[in-house]
């Protein structure tokens, strides 16, 4: 039984970072396309510093895996509020984001600095996770008010943001409760983490492809405008 | 707890972007709608405008066909080949008579053109063309109407007065034909830079929604006119009735500035 439930959780675990591979290697495959997208561009190297670090952390540095997760939270936070402040429009909410950030970076720092790590640094996870959140939330928001656009779910954009919003979502207490709650009880739940992950990178695959298809339409129509 | 809290931040999650997506959808149904019913409306106008066309047409052609043809014909029978057979005074009479029939198409088709573009309009401007149709319809007898320019020193543009000159002209028409009211008043103001007329009338009249409901049907021809030509000029019209309950008020609101420059108007 011990056995299985190994092999499945480290089946989740190949499958988050097979999925990074697979959003790098769309990423790369449709280059020509995706490359003038800055919000494809932070969600891909993002992936790529997760595997970097994944891989630094597991077989490089054991010994520095403390470091490496903090390094992973700084990513994350940067690589989300980017996508987000690059595609909010209101300047003020821009601006928030922008200051919100320099503070919570701010006090990452301080706390890493000031605060022993244990198993996970769970504050600084829940912080990042509420303050990304909101900040999709508003995204959202702004999207539903701005009636000029088309479907929502033919932006490319919304895929991405549906993915972080559903691995945020549900790693959400898994992360909160890593330091309180007893390792054999969090290694049941922990698989989700993995999954949620994995789902996220599939958001992020359609986001890529999607995104490919509509530039594919619009080189075909520029090609042939008769055609269209 | 660590389950039920994951479930609950995913449900909460995932019924927020449905609720995003079918809200937007929603919006997006109803601006379809609101444009289709545009596009009807706007088809409704076109139509009318058009019928309006072709009426002004036919009229055209039955007074010159019924009106001055025969009258021309008449004067051609006179002056026919025989008058030089005949003696001096029934060739002086002949003549006289021909003269007398072509001053009278002279006239008729002098008021034809008059009736498509008015001169006082084109020579004199919109205040004079609109005092001169309410004293000749005052002149009638049977209805008491005045018109009363307050601030029109600065003229509108031929087009724009020529488009409130048929508006008014439809106006009364209507309210002739429809309202048996005892009398009509225009008046004319200023009002945060623009042109505003207001009519009253003391008869039977209509108030907004009863103008929205007549422009959707496909009765109201005139009405339909009125508003294909506000909105070329980017006017409004309000129908109400008066604070006394007493009189019909119509207002029409043009606005005086320039940034309709490009203006094309086929009247």
């Amino acid at each position: 039984m011990a056995l299985m439930t190994k092999t499945i959780e480290d089946l989740f675990v190949y499958l988050a970072q097979g999925s990074d591979i697979l959003v790098i290697f769309l990423f790369l495959l449709f280059i020509k396309r995706c490359k003038s997208e800055k919000g494809l561009w932070a969600i891909s190297v993002y992936c790529f510093l997760f595997l970097v670090i994944n891989y630094l952390a597991d077989f490089l540095f054991v010994n520095l895996i403390h470091f490496f997760y903090s390094l992973f939270t700084y990513i994350e936070y940067c690589a989300f509020a980017y996508f987000l402040w690059l595609n909010i429009k209101s300047t003020f909410f821009r601006r928030l984001i922008f200051i919100g950030s320099c503070i919570f970076i701010l006090g990452l720092t301080i706390y890493y600095q000031t605060t022993e790590f244990r198993s996970i640094d769970s504050v600084p996870i829940g912080f990042e996770f509420i303050l990304i959140l909101l900040f999709s939330f508003y995204y959202l928001y702004e999207q539903m008010k701005d009636t000029t656009n088309l479907v929502i779910y033919t932006k490319y954009q919304f895929w991405i943001l549906t993915g972080i919003m559903i691995y945020l979502a549900g790693s959400f207490f898994i992360y909160i409760f890593a330091n309180q709650l007893d390792k054999n009880f969090l290694k049941q739940f922990w698989f989700l983490t993995n999954a949620f992950y994995c789902i996220k990178n599939i958001f992020f695959c359609i986001a890529i492809i999607l995104h490919v298809k509509k530039q594919n339409k619009f080189y075909h129509i520029k090609l042939h405008p008769t055609l269209s | 707890m660590l389950f039920m809290g994951t479930l609950g931040m995913l449900v909460l999650t995932i019924g927020l972007i449905l609720f995003i997506i079918f809200h937007q959808r929603k919006v997006i149904r109803y601006q379809l709608r609101l444009q289709q019913m545009e596009q009807e409306q706007q088809k409704i106008l076109l139509n009318a405008s058009i019928r309006l066309q072709e009426e002004e047409r036919q009229r055209l052609a039955a007074d010159l066909h019924d009106d001055a043809g025969p009258l021309l014909a008449t004067a051609r029978l006179y002056l026919n080949e025989n008058l030089v057979n005949q003696d001096k005074a029934t060739q002086l009479q002949s003549i006289f008579q021909a003269r007398q029939i072509l001053d009278d198409t002279i006239q008729l088709i002098r008021n034809i053109s008059h009736s498509l573009m008015p001169p006082t309009l084109k020579n004199f401007g919109l205040e004079s063309a609109v005092n001169d149709l309410f004293q000749k319809i005052s002149g009638s007898g049977t209805i008491n109407a005045s018109s009363r320019f307050h601030e029109y020193k600065d003229r509108l543009k031929p087009e724009k007065e020529l488009i409130v000159f048929r508006v008014v002209q439809e106006l009364i028409n209507n309210i002739l034909k429809h309202s048996n009211s005892s009398f009509i008043h225009l008046t004319q103001n200023n009002h945060n830079g623009s042109f505003l007329l207001r009519v009253h009338h003391d008869g039977r009249g209509i108030v907004q929604t009863d103008f929205e409901k007549l422009n959707k049907s496909n009765v109201g021809l005139g009405l339909k006119n009125i508003s294909s030509r506000l909105r070329v000029a980017h006017g409004n019209i309000l129908f109400e009735k008066d604070a006394s309950q007493t009189y019909y008020k119509i207002t029409v609101e043009i606005p005086r500035d320039d940034q309709y420059e490009t203006l094309t108007i086929s009247s």
